[in-house]
């Protein structure tokens, strides 16, 4: 039997409102944490060694602007999988790396191969 | 909340919770269960019925049965698994609490491994994925052989492993963290049991919500890579025409995932019940009459859930934290009400602790947020996610309308959770 064109329009709606929701608040959630971080003189001391993951272009730029404005001197990677994740994670630790800050989003997927960088109260999830 | 039969066993070192809510058709996990490899003490069977049926599927395996309890909800309420959870945890007596499905099939060896686990390391949440079968044949339960439901119409089947365990992209989905959850019984009461929110209400909810917090508290989680449930077909599969909770588009509760993020242990609403267990010397027996309290309930009514005008009401209480300026606000047991930025760290950091503040009124609070932000960022903010969140709509059309003309592809999924 042929397909409606329109058989599964709502739930693509529905998954796309999802998304931009998720967006939204990952974007203004990160905002807020990079202006607190710069801002937090207990952090002065590890600024040089700051790393920011993220998993999309939109919110790499995003943060990369805000480190701009904020006067944060951190560097934003992006990665799209966990092998990808894993490597950067292993790079991190082994270059004495003092704080991640890692987005909700990417969190949530790859939580697992983060548990180590969270235990050690190197990581933040924004 | 009516006990049917209560159990005499005294330490036993498993204790499964099975659920029904006048819907399981079949227990044949207790068939199972008579097979163990195990001595049966080390373990007990706690089955809870969220309404009054005596269901005739647990009858041919009654003596299989330690505890069974009616929690004899009226029927106008709509059923909430985490109360459920939470009379498990309250009737449970064994070391390791475990939460499962109650209509799949074990091999002997299941209670024996999560022992094993847990005595290997007893700072986990332990989680078992489940092969699922669609043969259609199989049901009425017809006691096929592990390798039958392995078989043909085994939809996850990768060499002896579910596709969920070696699945490493996005394990959220891909494995089944309602089919089998095991955690150590004071774990589970000190991140204050099963979250009876009223966002988990229906077909969106699940032991998850407590593998998040447990992880949280400090626990690892753990999928055990050989043992595995085996599950056959039946009707009303996935929760079909279930009310559904706020969730991410492919039924993993979104309220789940934003305590996760948050750091937060405790639930949003703990049962009473659970509470006096985690804050006093109570006994289980001396807080059985604590679990169900009508105040915490009246929006579990079907008439809420049925009525999408009624419905909006729903997730409108004050016990859901509010997003204000990059923190959360929410109220404390003393009716203060506390901020914390909304991000989480390491549970040994302090860093974000600082943050932490805690205000006579949700106006001082607000006002107190605001002031730590520039004007400039707080206008900022909004339209810089409203602009990007256009850009990506945009961005969306144009490589669905260039993929309709055969000129790109189209994404793979629309976003990374969905």
């Amino acid at each position: 039997m042929r397909r409606a064109p329109w058989a599964g329009f709502r739930s693509r709606l529905l998954q796309l409102k999802l998304e931009l929701a998720w967006l939204s608040d990952a974007l203004q959630d990160l905002t807020y944490v990079l202006y607190f971080l710069a801002r937090n003189p207990g952090l002065s001391a590890t600024r040089d060694h700051i790393y920011i993951l993220v998993d999309r272009t939109w919110i790499a730029a995003h943060c990369r602007a805000c480190s701009a404005v904020f006067g944060f001197p951190s560097e934003t990677v992006i990665i799209s999988t966990r092998d990808a994740l894993e490597k950067a994670v292993e790079a991190l630790t082994s270059s004495g790396t003092t704080l991640v800050i890692v987005s909700k989003i990417l969190y949530l997927k790859y939580y697992s191969v983060l548990q180590d960088l969270r235990e050690r109260g190197t990581l933040i999830v924004a | 909340m009516r006990l049917l039969k209560q159990s005499t066993r005294t330490q036993p070192r498993v204790s499964l919770i099975l659920l029904d809510w006048s819907v399981r058709e079949s227990f044949h996990l207790l068939h199972y269960l008579s097979k163990q490899d195990i001595a049966r003490d080390n373990f007990e069977v706690i089955i809870l019925e969220y309404y009054s049926r005596v269901s005739d599927a647990i009858l041919p395996f009654q003596d299989q049965v330690d505890t069974w309890a009616l929690l004899e909800m009226p029927e106008r309420y709509y059923y909430h698994k985490h109360l459920m959870y939470n009379a498990g945890l309250v009737l449970s007596k064994g070391e390791v609490c475990v939460v499962c499905d109650s209509d799949a099939m074990v091999t002997p060896g299941f209670i024996r491994t999560i022992v094993e686990a847990f005595e290997h390391d007893p700072n986990i949440v332990l989680h078992l994925d489940q092969f699922r079968n669609i043969r259609q044949d199989f049901y009425p339960f017809s006691y096929p052989s592990f390798e039958d439901v392995l078989g043909v119409g085994c939809i996850n089947n990768v060499q002896g492993k579910t596709k969920g365990i070696l699945d490493v992209e996005d394990p959220v989905h891909a494995r089944n963290y309602g089919a089998c959850m095991c955690a150590r019984r004071e774990d589970l009461i000190a991140i204050g049991g099963a979250d009876e929110h009223i966002d988990y209400l229906g077909h969106i909810c699940g032991p998850y919500d407590m593998t998040f917090r447990l992880v949280n508290h400090g626990r690892r989680e753990v999928w055990h890579e050989s043992e595995f449930m085996y599950h056959t077909w039946h009707p009303g599969q996935a929760g079909v025409d279930n009310y559904l909770g706020p969730h991410d588009g492919r039924h993993v509760s979104t309220t789940a995932y934003a305590s996760f993020c948050s750091g937060r242990t405790l639930p949003l609403l703990e049962n009473e019940a659970v509470r006096r267990l985690r804050t006093s010397d109570a006994r289980p027996a001396d807080v059985e009459s604590l679990l169900i309290k009508p105040e915490r309930i009246q929006y579990w009514e079907r008439t809420y859930v049925e009525d999408p005008a009624k419905r909006l009401h729903l997730g409108m209480e004050n016990d859901k934290p509010l997003r204000y300026c990059g923190h959360l606000i929410s109220r404390t047991h003393d009716g203060r009400f506390e901020s914390v930025l909304n991000a989480c760290s390491g549970h040994t950091s302090a860093v974000l602790e600082s943050t932490r503040q805690s205000w006579a009124t949700l106006e001082e609070a607000k006002r107190s947020l605001r002031s730590r932000f520039p004007a400039w960022l707080r206008c900022c903010v909004p339209l810089v996610a409203l602009y990007v969140t256009a850009a990506q709509v945009a961005h969306y059309a144009i490589i669905r309308l260039c993929n309709s003309l055969g000129i790109a592809r189209a994404p793979r999924t629309l976003g990374r959770l969905s």
